[in-house]
């Protein structure tokens, strides 16, 4: 099961306030947030992207577009926000998606169909935990 | 007029066209030249998308045109209507395929543009920068076709 909690970096301790119903010895990771100055900058990428390839229907235009292939170049930091941009409006992230973590969940069920390769990608990161 | 489409299709406006659907990431113009509403069609080789099976992933004009021959097709010489078949205009730029437009019962035409909406349109209305000029027809008897999203 995954579930995201807020957690506080007070000097060097993690100050966290947990769920009633985790059970105790359960094991925890930790992911952290991708910094604020990437998280910017992927925005602003995002904007460039779908401005830029939203009449295309080529997919090879669409991943060499210059914005794209900085989001890649983010590498692991950019995989969580590329998620909830998934989350957000599902659109042609997958090809990044595939370049940074070097796994492709989507199964040949999926083949073209956008809303469930959508979904083959968010179930992939519930169980990676982002 | 949704934003940027006059400059993106400078003959647009004067040739005339109508907006069909709602924007949708959903399919794209081969996909729904060939009568499907629900998948994204590119010969890219990534294989999570789609492609008529047994065919060459490249963006070629050939490649395109074995791809509506495999729906059943043929290369035909012009996009005036004829009865008793749909046709399929493929547009090039600079030698690679960027769209098909399917041919209306009223021999208008039909394009889902990229991830934007579908619109009715003439051949020349979207000719220019962005999807070059049409470099291919193919037609195929008629049957059944879809005329708006699923």
């Amino acid at each position: 099961m995954t579930t995201m909690i807020k957690a506080t970096i007070k000097g060097r301790r993690l100050e966290v306030d947990v769920p009633d119903d985790w059970p105790e010895g359960a094991e925890v990771e930790i992911h952290s947030a991708p910094e604020p100055r990437i998280q910017q900058r992927f925005r602003e990428l995002v904007a460039q992207w779908k401005q830029g390839t939203r009449l295309l229907s080529s997919i090879h235009d669409m991943v060499t577009h210059p914005a794209y292939l900085e989001i890649i170049g983010l590498g692991k930091e950019a995989v969580p926000l590329l998620l909830d941009e998934l989350r957000r409006e599902p659109d042609h992230w997958f090809v990044a998606l595939q370049a940074i973590t070097g796994t492709n969940p989507i199964p040949p069920s999926a083949c073209g169909d956008v809303e469930n390769m959508t979904e083959a990608w968010l179930s992939w990161g519930e169980q990676h935990g982002l | 007029m949704i934003a940027g489409f006059e400059d993106a299709f400078p003959a647009l406006r004067s040739e005339g066209f109508e907006e069909t659907s709602p924007p949708s990431q959903k399919y794209n113009c081969i996909a729904w030249a060939a009568g499907s509403a629900s998948q994204w069609w590119w010969p890219y080789q990534h294989p999570a998308y789609y492609w008529p099976e047994g065919l060459t992933r490249e963006v070629t004009l050939d490649a395109f045109l074995r791809a509506f021959v495999s729906l059943g097709f043929e290369p035909c010489p012009t996009g005036e209507l004829e009865a008793g078949f749909e046709k399929v205009a493929i547009y090039a730029l600079r030698g690679k395929p960027t769209l098909a437009a399917r041919q209306l019962a009223d021999g208008g035409w039909t394009s889902k543009l990229g991830k934007e909406v579908d619109i009715t349109h003439t051949l020349g209305g979207l000719e220019g920068p962005v999807y070059g000029q049409v470099a291919a027809y193919l037609r195929r008897p008629l049957r059944g076709a879809p005329t708006q999203v699923a």
